[in-house]
C-alpha cells in the first residue's frame, strides 16, 4: 500500500491540489486573487520536486498493469510539469487583462496536467482513453474561456469536433486490435503479437489507430485544425497548448505503437513514412505564405511533429530516444515562441502578426535576441539545440536505412529555414508601424526572466547536449 | 446453423454504424448538433464492437471498456453542447459554414 | 427548441453532397467488409458464445472487474466527470446584474407569503376612494 502511494505520488498531489483549489477558490477567490495562482504553481513545483526524488529507471507497474511507472513516464511527466509551469507563468497577466483567469482556469489546467500524466503512463487502453479524454476535454474548455471571443469559441469547436472524432478512430482501431488479440493491456498485446502471425484485421486496426494519432498529433495530411486551433486560442492558452500536451501525445503514440504494436512495424514504418513526408512538406511550405505569426508558428509545429514521427518510423530505441529529445526540445522551443507573443500583446492588441515584430530589436533589445535565440533554434542552425535535436533524429533515421528520408527531412528544413529567417528580418531590419514605436516592455518581471531562461536553455542544451540526450537513451532502454 | 447470428454480423452492423457516424460529420456542412449527434453514434459503434468481440471470445475486459466510453461520451456530449451554446450566444447560429472566421 | 434558429439553411446543400458522399462512405464500408466478414469472423473461428451457468452473474463478473483491475480507470472516470461538470458550468454561466434583465428567482418565490402580496384595507362601501394600494413586491 505504502508502495502504491509512492507510485502514485505525483497524480495525487496534483488531484488534490485541483480538488483544493476547486473547493479553496470559491471561498478565497475574491479576496486573494492571486493565491490560486500561486498555488497552482506551488503545486506543480512540489509534484515534480516528488518525482525528482523518487526517480529511477526501473519500472513498477500497478493495478493488474493498467499503470506503469517507469523512467520514460517519469521524464515525460517532468517535462510536462516544467512546460505547464511556465505556461500557467507566463499567461497570467495575459488572463487577467482578458478576464480569463479564474480558479476554475487553473483547476482545469491542473485537470488537463493529470490527465497528461495518466497517459504518460498508462499501459492498457482503457487508461490510456481515460488521460487522453480528461486532457483533451479539459483544453477545450480552456480555450472556450474567454467567452466574449469568436475565434475562442470557434477554435474550440473546431478542436472539439475533429479531436472527438480523432479518438472515435483512435477506439474503433483499438478495438480491432482488442478483438485480434484478446486483451486490453499492452504487455499482453506486444507480447501476443511478437508470437502469433499478423492478421488482416490487424491491419485494419491499425490504420484507424494511425488516422486516429495523426490527427491528435496534428500530422499532415490530419492538420487542418492546427492552425485554426492555434490562431483561434488565447495566445496564453495557445503558450499551454502547444508545449505540454504534444508531450503527451508523443506518450501516447510511444505507449500505444511502440509498446503495444511495435511487433507490427513492417505495417504501420509505411504509414508513418507517409505521415512525415507530408507534414515536412506542408509545415514548411504553406508556413512561408502566413501573415499571423501564430499560424506561422502553428504549420512549423506541423513540421516539427513530421520529425518527430521521423525518430518513430525507425523502429529502434535510439529512434524513439530521439523523437522524445525533439518533442521536449520542440515544446521549449514553442513555450518561448508563443511567449514572445505574449509579451508583446497588451490589453485590447494582439501582436499576433508578424508585422507588429517590426523593429523589435531596437525597441526591446532582449526579447529581440531571446526571438531571434528561438527562431534560430527552430529553424536548425547550430549551436542551438534545434540544430541537434534534427541531428539527432536524422542520424537515427540514416541508421535505420532511409537515407532518402533523411536527405528530404533536410531539404525541407531548409526551405523551412527561409520563413524563420524572414521574421528575423522583419525583427531587425523593418521599421515599426506608428502605434508600436513604443511599448514594447516586458509585462512583468516573471516574463523577462522565464523568458531569458528559456533562450540559455535553448543555447546552452545546444552547446551541452549530451547529458540530456544520455538520459534519455537510458530512460528508453531500461 | 447458418441462421445462427455470427461475429462478423455484429462487427459489420458496427461498422455500417461507424461509416454513418464519419459520413455524417463529413457529409453534413450545416448542423453542428448533427456532428456532435454523430460523435456519439461513432462512440456507439465502437461499443457494439467491444461487445462483440467481448462476448464471442468470453473475455470480459471489452465489456468494462464500454462502460469507461459510454461515461467519456456523456462527458463529451456536456461540454460539447456547452460549447455550442457557447457558440450560438456568440454568433446566434450554429451553421458550420459560420465557423469560418479564420482563413490563411 | 432551446436554441432560436432558423432551421431551413441548416439543410441546404444536403443534396448536393450527398451523391459523392453516399459513393465515399460505400468504399468506405466496402473495404471494412473486406476484413470484417465470415472468412474472418465466421462461426468456425468465433463459436457462439456458451450461455452463462446459472450461478455464474454477468453483472457480478463485471463489478468484480471494474473495482479490482480497472479500479484507476474507475477512480479517473469520476475525475471526468467532475471535470466536464466544471467545464460546463465554467463555459456557460452567466453571472447577470439585477438590471441586465428580468429573471425568476425560484426561491423568492417559494417564500413569498399571501401577507407579502395583498393588503386588506377596510373601507366604507360608499366612499368614493382610488383603487386599493399595491402589496409590496
Amino acid at each position: 500500500m505504502d508502495m502504491m502511494l509512492q507510485v502514485l505520488a505525483p497524480e495525487l498531489l496534483i488531484l488534490i491540489a485541483a480538488m483544493t483549489l476547486l473547493v479553496g477558490d470559491t471561498f478565497w477567490g475574491h479576496r486573494h486573487k492571486a493565491l490560486t495562482f500561486q498555488l497552482t504553481l506551488a503545486s506543480i513545483v512540489v509534484t515534480a520536486l516528488v518525482i525528482l526524488a523518487s526517480f529511477s529507471t526501473t519500472s513498477v507497474q500497478l493495478f493488474n498493469g493498467a499503470f506503469i511507472r517507469d523512467g520514460v513516464a517519469d521524464v515525460l511527466k517532468l517535462s510536462m510539469l516544467f512546460m505547464t509551469f511556465f505556461a500557467f507563468l507566463f499567461a497570467r497577466d495575459y488572463l487577467v487583462q482578458r478576464n480569463i483567469e479564474r480558479g476554475e482556469y487553473y483547476v482545469l489546467g491542473l485537470l488537463s496536467l493529470l490527465g497528461m500524466m495518466v497517459l504518460a503512463s498508462s499501459y492498457d487502453m482503457v487508461t490510456l482513453f481515460m488521460g487522453l479524454e480528461i486532457m483533451s476535454l479539459a483544453l477545450y474548455a480552456m480555450i472556450a474561456m474567454q467567452k466574449d471571443s469568436g475565434f475562442a469559441i470557434e477554435s474550440a469547436m473546431k478542436y472539439f469536433v475533429l479531436g472527438a472524432m480523432a479518438t472515435g478512430l483512435l477506439l474503433y482501431g483499438m478495438t480491432l486490435v482488442y478483438g485480434n488479440v484478446g486483451s486490453l493491456q499492452f504487455a499482453t498485446i506486444y507480447q501476443t503479437l511478437a508470437t502469433t502471425e499478423q492478421s488482416l484485421v490487424l491491419s485494419l486496426g491499425l490504420v484507424f489507430i494511425l488516422v486516429g494519432l495523426a490527427f491528435k498529433f496534428g500530422a499532415a495530411p490530419f492538420h487542418n485544425w492546427v492552425p485554426d486551433v492555434y490562431h483561434g486560442s488565447p495566445t496564453g492558452i495557445t503558450l499551454f497548448l502547444s508545449a505540454a500536451p504534444k508531450i503527451a501525445a508523443f506518450a501516447l503514440m510511444f505507449r500505444l505503437l511502440i509498446e503495444g504494436l511495435e511487433a507490427a512495424l513492417m505495417q504501420w514504418q509505411s504509414i508513418l513514412i507517409i505521415l512525415a513526408v507530408l507534414s515536412l512538406v506542408v509545415g514548411n511550405v504553406i508556413a512561408i505564405a502566413q501573415t499571423n505569426l501564430k499560424r506561422m508558428l502553428a504549420y512549423s509545429t506541423i513540421s516539427h511533429m513530421g520529425f518527430i514521427i521521423l525518430g518513430f518510423l525507425t523502429g529502434n530505441v535510439g529512434g524513439y530516444a530521439a523523437a522524445m529529445y525533439y518533442v521536449v526540445i520542440y515544446a521549449l522551443m514553442s513555450l518561448g515562441g508563443f511567449a514572445v507573443i505574449l509579451a508583446l500583446s497588451r490589453k485590447g492588441f494582439e501582436a499576433d502578426n508578424i508585422v507588429d515584430l517590426a523593429g523589435l530589436g531596437k525597441r526591446n533589445p532582449v526579447l529581440a535576441l531571446v526571438m531571434l535565440v528561438i527562431l534560430l533554434s527552430m529553424a536548425g542552425i547550430p549551436p542551438f539545440v534545434g540544430f541537434y535535436a534534427k541531428l539527432v533524429v536524422l542520424t537515427e533515421v540514416v541508421e535505420a536505412g532511409l537515407t532518402w528520408l533523411a536527405v528530404f527531412a533536410v531539404v525541407m528544413s531548409v526551405v523551412g529555414a527561409y520563413y524563420y529567417l524572414r521574421v528575423i528580418k522583419v525583427m531587425y531590419f523593418d521599421q515599426p508601424a506608428a502605434q508600436n514605436a513604443h511599448d514594447a516592455d516586458f509585462a512583468n518581471a516573471s516574463l523577462r526572466y522565464g523568458l531569458i531562461l528559456v533562450a540559455t536553455l535553448v543555447l546552452m542544451l545546444g552547446i551541452l547536449p549530451d547529458g540530456l540526450l544520455t538520459l534519455f537513451n537510458d530512460v528508453m532502454m531500461y | 446453423m447458418s441462421e445462427m447470428i455470427q461475429l462478423s454480423d455484429v462487427l459489420l452492423f458496427g461498422a455500417v454504424l461507424f461509416v454513418l457516424s464519419l459520413a455524417g460529420i463529413f457529409l453534413n456542412r450545416k448542423n453542428l448538433i448533427i456532428i456532435l449527434m454523430s460523435i456519439e453514434l461513432m462512440l456507439l459503434a465502437v461499443n457494439t464492437n467491444l461487445v462483440a468481440f467481448s462476448s464471442f471470445q468470453g473475455n470480459m475486459h471489452g465489456q468494462v471498456f464500454v462502460f469507461f466510453i459510454l461515461t467519456v461520451a456523456a462527458a463529451e456530449a456536456a461540454i460539447g453542447l456547452a460549447l455550442l451554446v457557447l457558440l450560438f450566444r456568440n454568433k446566434h447560429s450554429i451553421n458550420v459554414d459560420d465557423l469560418s472566421e479564420m482563413k490563411g | 427548441m432551446m436554441l432560436d434558429i432558423n432551421l431551413t439553411p441548416l439543410k441546404e446543400g444536403f443534396a448536393r453532397y450527398l451523391p459523392i458522399g453516399i459513393v465515399v462512405a460505400l468504399v468506405v464500408l466496402a473495404e471494412m467488409a473486406m476484413v470484417l466478414n465470415p472468412t474472418f469472423f465466421g462461426l468456425d473461428n468465433f463459436p457462439s458464445p456458451v450461455a452463462l451457468s446459472a450461478t455464474d452473474s454477468n453483472t457480478k463478473m463485471l463489478g468484480q472487474l471494474l473495482f479490482t483491475e480497472y479500479l484507476f480507470a474507475f477512480e479517473l472516470a469520476a475525475v471526468l466527470l467532475l471535470l466536464s461538470i466544471v467545464a460546463a458550468i465554467v463555459l456557460t454561466l452567466r453571472r447577470r446584474h439585477q438590471s441586465e434583465a428580468l429573471y425568476q428567482d425560484v426561491g423568492a418565490q417559494v417564500r413569498v407569503q399571501a401577507s407579502d402580496r395583498l393588503t386588506m384595507v377596510k373601507m366604507a362601501p360608499t366612499v368614493k376612494s382610488n383603487a386599493p394600494e399595491q402589496g409590496a413586491e
